[in-house]
């Protein structure tokens, strides 16, 4: 019953000195929103790769020419059919689109069996002549929606018109977002491929045990080719990211010494007021196990409302607001896309790892001047 | 039946071994009743305040021994010394040493947080005690609202919300004029009515010659030079 009454006082406590603890939870929260913002984004964007490349082939096959990305002949892909191992081969045909009224890239691709796995928000795939598929983004920058035109600007300079009939969700805008699906002809006609070529292949594996060896295979067979596995694709943006965000977190690292420097000054600078009062508590008859349950109460409380606001700001910054104050850094290439929207994944283990790296070091930075105060005769403690 | 204090050959020595080192008390001996109001007179600095401290126990003498009841207090660890604070002592300081921004009745309540005592029952008596002491319509009040004869009377209440057996009041008139000091004088006559022990320091001729005093304690430089 006493550890209630204690746990009251700690709060009341807090009340009576609320500008000093105001202060200490708007620096505190502003830390632990940073910290969490970089943590968030960059876990969200790898989930985001991971999310996209989870239904992607084992391999894409791409054509180099002078180490340059090339269309690929379609007969490459009978070639790669009939290496033992692999179940199934699909052309892609896609390219890239600049839309000069937005300063956007976009990612035009042909309709493919794996886009009906896609989220949409409205609608549906293409099927018609004429008819387009968009992102979340696309539809954003160009303020179109489900059955308005879609105009672009052709190879050959012509615009041309487009109706949407599906917007996907942003659930998967690391792959949807810049997206315009169109019916393949559209694409062929659209970019003026030749008939026998495609962008690149798509093969899939039966024993994903094998695929390094099917790569093998291919590039022996066809010597201009590269293959690309998707586990090189994940980590090649787990890299990237993992970079940025450790390049931030450096940076961070001296906003976080310069709050624990804040903070220990904050916390361990007993005032001659709250030495006194720990005097007169002892004085009367408290025990120092008593005086400390109420700072841990007092750090535990500053403490976990600020990680609580600077999570809830984070989350806020990160999902909401598009983490506008990190995107340019951690995103880089982003800013050419259409606006991106990340999807909320959260690593509990990430939210411990902050909980962590501030609430102990603030609850000992309390209580550790509070027990030198506490262990001193109360009489000297009165006299501040 | 042992005296209820006892002090034998008591020193207190701050900063020892030290440039600034001074001996506040040099050979301290004597013996109080349960039951008596005794009074340590004398000028500022003679170690009034230093031996109800030790007495009180707020701090250890550098030599000696003091014996409250049957225990042997400066032997005591730090736990049993703030348990015996809470259950034999309630402390009037000089000072009053209450806390400025807390109501009243929170500051009366303040020792009982720590005990197992339900929070109405620790209400009831702090108002009650309140109410005694002619305070109870200010119990909402901030210390920091009240004149100095209320936060005197406010740290009374504080001192026997524990019902200690011994009340300990450092310079209790210094802040008073003589119509509240004679007030005062009133409370600790029922205080001690009651069956208490009263310790006083003071170098009030008001209090000191005031009938209600059994034992008069006088000292000087940290010496006792009557009384002993």
């Amino acid at each position: 019953m006493h550890h209630f009454k204690i746990l009251e006082y700690a709060l009341s406590s807090l009340i009576r000195r609320k500008f000093k603890n105001l202060a200490i939870i708007i620096v505190y929260t502003f830390t632990v929103a940073t910290l969490a913002s970089i943590l968030f984004l960059t876990h969200s964007l790898k989930k985001e790769a991971e999310y996209l490349l989870a239904d992607a082939p084992e391999l894409v096959v791409q054509r180099l020419s002078g180490g340059r990305h090339e269309l690929i002949p379609l007969e490459y892909g009978e070639t790669i059919r009939r290496i033992p191992g692999v179940a199934k081969v699909q052309p892609r045909l896609w390219g890239y689109y600049y839309d000069g009224l937005i300063d956007a890239n976009y990612t035009l691709q042909e309709v493919l069996p794996g886009h009906s796995k896609l989220p949409m928000l409205q609608g549906r795939l293409p099927q018609n002549p004429g008819e387009c598929a968009i992102g979340a983004g696309v539809a954003e920058v160009r303020r179109i929606g489900l059955e308005d035109d879609l105009i672009m600007v052709d190879s050959a300079n012509v615009g041309r018109t487009f109706t949407v009939t599906g917007v996907f969700k942003a659930e998967s805008a690391l792959l949807t977002n810049d997206l315009v699906i169109l019916e393949k002809q559209d694409l062929i006609d659209f970019f003026d491929y030749p008939a026998d070529l495609a962008t690149d292949i798509a093969v899939s594996v039966r024993n994903p045990v094998e695929i390094n060896t099917i790569a093998e295979k291919i590039k022996r067979q066809l010597p201009d080719t590269r293959p690309i596995s998707r586990s090189e694709i994940l980590r090649t943006y787990a890299a990237v990211f993992n970079w940025r965000s450790g390049m931030m977190l450096s940076v961070f690292v001296a906003a976080l010494v310069a709050f624990c420097i804040l903070a220990w000054d904050k916390a361990t600078g007993i005032s001659a007021e709250e030495k006194r009062e720990i005097g007169i508590l002892k004085a009367i008859g408290w025990e120092t196990s008593n005086i400390l349950e109420v700072k841990f109460w007092e750090g535990i409380a500053v403490s976990l409302t600020a990680l609580l606001l600077g999570l809830l700001t984070a989350y806020i910054h990160v999902f909401f607001l598009n983490a506008t104050l990190l995107t340019p850094v951690i995103k880089g290439w982003s800013v050419l896309f259409p606006t991106f929207r990340l999807a909320p994944f959260i690593d509990p283990y990430q939210i411990l790892v902050i909980a962590f790296l501030t609430v102990p070091p603030y609850v000992v930075s309390t209580v550790i001047p509070s027990w030198k105060a506490a262990i001193t005769d109360p009489e000297a403690a009165m006299r501040g | 039946m042992p005296p209820l204090i006892q002090i034998e050959h008591v020193r207190k020595i701050y900063n020892a071994h030290k440039p600034d080192e001074f001996c506040a008390l040099d050979d301290i001996s004597l013996q109080i009743e349960a039951g008596e109001v005794a009074v340590f007179k004398g000028p500022s600095g003679s170690g009034k305040t230093t031996l109800l401290s030790l007495i009180g126990c707020m701090s250890r003498p550098t030599e000696g021994r003091i014996r409250i009841g049957e225990k042997d207090v400066v032997k005591l660890s730090e736990r049993f010394l703030a348990r015996t604070r809470q259950q034999t002592f309630g402390f009037i300081f000089q000072q009053f040493n209450l806390l400025r921004d807390v109501s009243v009745l929170e500051n009366v309540l303040m020792p009982l947080y720590p005990q197992q005592v339900p929070i109405s029952a620790m209400k009831n008596r702090g108002l009650e005690l309140l109410r005694q002491l002619d305070m109870e319509n200010k119990q909402q009040a901030k210390i920091r609202q009240l004149s100095g004869g209320e936060q005197q009377r406010v740290a009374i209440a504080r001192a026997l919300i524990n019902d200690p057996d011994i009340i300990i009041a450092d310079e209790p008139t210094a802040h008073l004029d003589s119509q509240l000091s004679a007030d005062l004088i009133e409370i600790l006559t029922a205080i001690h009515q009651s069956g208490r022990t009263i310790l006083i320091a003071t170098h009030d001729p008001q209090l000191f010659n005031h009938p209600l005093i059994s034992s008069v304690f006088s000292m000087h430089s940290g010496r006792l030079t009557e009384g002993c």
